[in-house]
């Protein structure tokens, strides 16, 4: 927290004398990963919402097929430069953004306009060390080439203070970039960009210090630290919002959400699962003298706290990283309404994010037993684990969509994963009458299946009259279209063959 | 850990019952602070608790709630104080909810409420 403070304390003091923007344009540097690629602009979207704007007036989207292995630069209008810091702040798949000040077909009319911009010259006093970046997607660029680039600048980044590579004062950029995916060699640039980095991406940092790797307690399910981020984002997680994730497993999309500021909810119907496993000694993080130490936990991690030395449960890994911990309760979300008085859930969550079981790694459970029921003798009942039977994908869907639809606020939103065919469509996602689809995007798995984000916002408020069991008996059968043509689609394993009699 | 705001949420689930007010005996409780204070925000929330129900909770986590809420207390920032601490900061770790009508008890342990009913009653 100390260095967080010193580190902000710093921030301040370089920041230029002036913060209003001299532009009010803004190139975006998307991180640059192909197995998040189709969700850049999902969460771009998610963000300018949360942070009151409208996405289709701040920038124009390429076509779905030209975002795929497109340039990883987006072109942004933002009303302030307070709102940009609050969206690339909270950014997954955004590095930094760059204040636009010239823009060309080439480098000389770039470094032009550049020049010709006014209420630059605050940036160039001589206390103020700076450095100037050269960057280019596609082509790699030698230093001569970067040389001759920064000295077609002279005019444009008048800097008199002293260059520093590292935690320099105002960080100036120069970015080519090209028409194709891989430039001929010595292939000219379709634009040039010159400009100041003005944000970058500090929730970035989460992906690394939630790694997977690190985590104290892990279930075979458990989602990736970055994709449980983008999926926080998408729903609109941030400072103080009530986040619910009724298939929470080990907590790694709480986790997840907490670090991004979320108060979580979690219930899940697996004891076992939430109350975690003892571990063995060598795992304890108590070393044996003259044990060879493992890989030195990352600094950013708390150290082992009393209660994680010999069993691990869901709190360890919000305990790990210093995060609140999470209200955990065990409860079947095919009755998730049993356990709750009305009013007190309605409209209560901010954002419902869950990774829900298909059982395509684990099973999905639900309460109940088919076939005769003993009753529990009441010597045996305090130590008594429910039945759970199998919980068909179609009912975890079905209840995952009402879940959201009576538990969200008006506007609230709710990011799901769904397992399936590259093919699926958006209108293969399953409906519910009081929420709207966002987005649907999806994470290449195989050359078959992939892993969809589905973003969807309540639109209306709840009413008993959508979802009667009527409606669910029909999404059930497969009589309900969408559902239907979703079945053909999800990656599901084969049913086990059937019982020899 | 479940606080006081999520234990007044839930109710009995069996389907026997009509409201399925549940009463907490708790026998490990730990207090520390959470959250910060958001006056707005408990405002926003005192009209979904159920406040008899809470009144008891607190009751039994040493704390003593007015019995009635009025449009004073509601503007009162030494009791939305204090109602934040019961709501947010007291966790039970260990203890068990009981429901007054069907008898049903539900076990905190660890910091975690097992709603789930035994299955010769779902």
């Amino acid at each position: 927290m100390v260095n967080r403070a010193k580190q902000q304390q710093r921030e301040a003091a370089r920041a230029p004398p002036r913060d209003d923007a001299v532009a009010d344009r803004y190139l975006l540097r998307f991180v640059l990963e192909a197995h998040t690629d189709r969700f850049r602009y999902l969460e771009l979207d998610a963000l300018l919402r949360s942070a009151g704007l409208d996405p289709a007036s701040c920038y124009d989207r390429p076509s779905a097929a030209a975002a795929a292995g497109e340039e990883p630069y987006v072109v942004l209008r933002a009303p302030s430069p307070r709102l940009l810091r609050d969206v690339v702040t909270r950014a997954i798949l955004v590095r930094d953004a760059l204040e636009i000040w010239g823009v060309g077909a080439d480098h000389g009319a770039c470094a032009a306009q550049a020049a010709a911009l006014e209420g630059t010259d605050v940036f160039f006093g001589e206390e103020t060390t700076w450095c100037l970046g050269v960057e280019a997607y596609g082509v790699g660029l030698d230093l001569g080439a970067q040389e001759a680039v920064r000295n077609q600048y002279r005019g444009a980044f008048r800097c008199r203070g002293r260059v520093r590579l590292k935690g320099a004062d105002v960080r100036y950029r120069v970015v080519e970039v090209y028409d194709e995916a891989r430039p001929a060699r010595g292939a000219a640039p379709a634009r040039c960009y010159a400009g100041r980095v003005v944000a970058a991406s500090r929730a970035r940092e989460l992906v690394s210090k939630l790694d997977l790797k690190q985590r104290l307690y892990l279930g075979p399910t458990a989602l990736d630290a970055e994709l449980a981020l983008i999926m926080a984002n998408a729903a609109g997680v941030r400072e103080g919002c009530s986040t619910l994730d009724p298939f929470a497993g080990t907590g790694s999309i709480l986790v997840a959400c907490a670090a991004l500021g979320g108060r979580c909810l979690g219930s899940d119907i697996d004891w076992k699962v939430l109350r975690g496993k003892h571990v063995s000694e060598r795992d304890s993080g108590e070393r044996r003298r003259g044990a060879l130490p493992r890989k030195q936990p990352s600094a950013a991690l708390q150290p082992l706290h009393a209660d994680d030395r010999e069993r691990r449960t869901i709190f360890a890994n919000f305990r790990q990283y210093g995060l609140p911990l999470p209200e955990i309760l065990r409860m079947d979300s095919s009755r998730f309404f049993d356990s709750f008085r009305g009013p007190s859930i309605e409209g209560a969550f901010d954002c419902v994010v869950s990774d829900p079981p298909y059982g395509v790694r684990a099973g999905a459970r639900c309460a109940g037993k088919d076939g005769a029921v003993k009753p529990v003798p009441d010597e045996l009942r305090r130590e008594h684990v429910p039945a759970t039977k199998p919980y068909a994908t179609a009912d975890v869907l079905c209840d995952l969509l009402e879940i959201a639809a009576r538990c969200l606020k008006r506007g609230g939103r709710l990011a799901y994963l769904l397992p399936a065919t590259n093919d699926l469509t958006p209108e293969d996602v399953p409906r519910h009458p009081a929420l709207t689809l966002v987005a649907c995007e999806p994470q290449q798995l195989s050359t078959k299946y992939a892993r969809w984000l589905v973003v969807m916002v309540k639109g209306r408020d709840w009413s008993a009259r959508d979802w009667t069991p009527a409606v669910r008996a029909g999404v059930r059968r497969g009589a309900d279209a969408p559902f239907a043509a979703l079945k053909e689609k999800l990656a599901l394993p084969a049913p086990p063959p059937a019982p020899k009699r | 850990m479940v606080n006081l705001l999520t234990l007044n949420t839930l109710r009995c689930s069996r389907k026997d019952v009509t409201e399925g007010r549940l009463t907490l005996t708790t026998s490990r409780v730990e207090v520390r602070p959470t959250s910060d204070y958001d006056a707005a925000f408990l405002q926003h929330l005192l009209p979904s608790l159920e406040w008899d129900q809470l009144v008891a909770m607190a009751l039994v986590v040493g704390v003593t709630l007015p019995a009635e809420l009025n449009e004073t207390l509601r503007g009162d920032d030494a009791f939305l104080r204090a109602l934040h601490h019961v709501l947010f900061d007291v966790q039970v770790l260990e203890g068990s909810l009981c429901c007054a009508e069907s008898g049903q008890i539900f076990q905190i342990a660890e910091g975690i409420a097992d709603m789930m009913l035994p299955e010769a009653v779902v």
